[in-house]
């Protein structure tokens, strides 16, 4: 089970307690979504990576790279 | 015997029943109760005593600076303290933190970092409960330390705004963010901007915004893992005031 803390701004009065079913329904709706998130996230930088090797490969400079397509090094 | 009062207690001799009119001397037993009596009434002082050693003059005084503190005007400009909390748990959530009294809000966490590598969403709340619904709509920008290159997320019609992409599972790394919230108590559109920092092997720099794309009166917010606990964080909440 996964607690939630929650704060009541007006009376000062905090609960602290296990998630309910909703609660943890979109918990684990959460996670899944930041997962694909990621993954797209770092399929998009391989591409990018990919891009600019293909630019080196054909014997652009760095800074040529960088200045033509705004692509950099990480 | 003069009176000590009020450097010190006197130590007053009762007479008995078999002690003469001299010893004790009646007429000294008198005047020393006299004394204590006059000194108690320099003490406590007449009506509306002018004498500021005088506890009616004290009482007075301190009444008199009572009603001025009670009758002053709030405080204006500026942040206001609502409150804080230490992050624990899977999420923290902060009812009752929006309402009339401001129109915008400030919410400044530190030292955020957590039990692995994980993102943090922030999503608005209403009547005790997330509203975790396909209206937000939010774009960030992730720079980092090596490169003047940056990466740009986006959110369009999804259930959160994702204000800390990676918080770190170490205590050293920690993250930090602060977020402004607009008009989250208004029949409006509820907008936020954020500027955080994620000090992780990227060492990131995040900013973003973005809106939630319906009039919904919210008066508070969570702060959600994507996986895992908080193992630290603070957040403190401010209201903007509006005069």
């Amino acid at each position: 089970m996964s607690h939630i803390k929650i704060i009541d701004g007006k009376t000062g009065v905090t609960v602290e307690r296990e998630m309910n079913a909703d609660e943890l329904a979109q918990q684990e709706a959460d996670a899944v979504a930041h997962a694909e998130y990621e993954t797209a996230v770092a399929a998009k930088e391989d591409a990018r990576q990919s891009a600019i090797d293909k630019l080196a490969a054909l014997g652009l400079t760095v800074d040529e790279i960088s200045a033509a397509f705004g692509l950099e090094n990480n | 015997m003069a009176t000590n009062f009020p450097a010190s207690l006197d130590t007053l001799t009762n007479p008995t029943s078999s002690d003469s009119l001299s010893s004790p001397s009646h007429s000294a037993q008198h005047a020393n109760v006299n004394d204590a009596v006059e000194a108690l009434q320099a003490k406590v002082g007449a009506d509306s005593s002018a004498v500021t050693t005088s506890l009616d003059y004290k009482v007075a005084d301190h009444a008199s600076r009572l009603t001025t503190l009670e009758s002053a005007p709030a405080p204006t400009g500026g942040l206001v303290y609502i409150t804080k909390a230490t992050l624990s748990g899977a999420s923290v959530s902060f009812d009752n933190v929006f309402d009339s009294t401001y129109e915008n809000y400030v919410i400044v966490m530190s030292d955020v970092s957590a039990s692995a590598s994980v993102g943090m969403y922030f999503r608005l709340r209403a009547s005790s409960s997330d509203a975790a619904f396909t209206r937000y709509y939010w774009h960030q920008h992730e720079g980092q330390y090596n490169s003047s290159s940056y990466q740009g997320r986006n959110g369009s019609g999804v259930t959160y705004f994702h204000v800390l992409p990676q918080v770190q599972g170490t205590s050293t790394d920690v993250a930090a963010t602060t977020i402004t919230v607009y008009q989250p108590a208004l029949a409006k559109y509820t907008g936020i901007n954020h500027d955080g920092y994620e000090a992780n092997v990227g060492r990131n720099i995040v900013k973003g915004a973005g809106f939630y794309q319906n009039t919904t009166v919210f008066d508070g917010f969570s702060l959600v893992l994507t996986s895992g606990t908080f193992s630290s964080g603070t957040c403190f909440v401010y209201g903007l005031a509006t005069s």
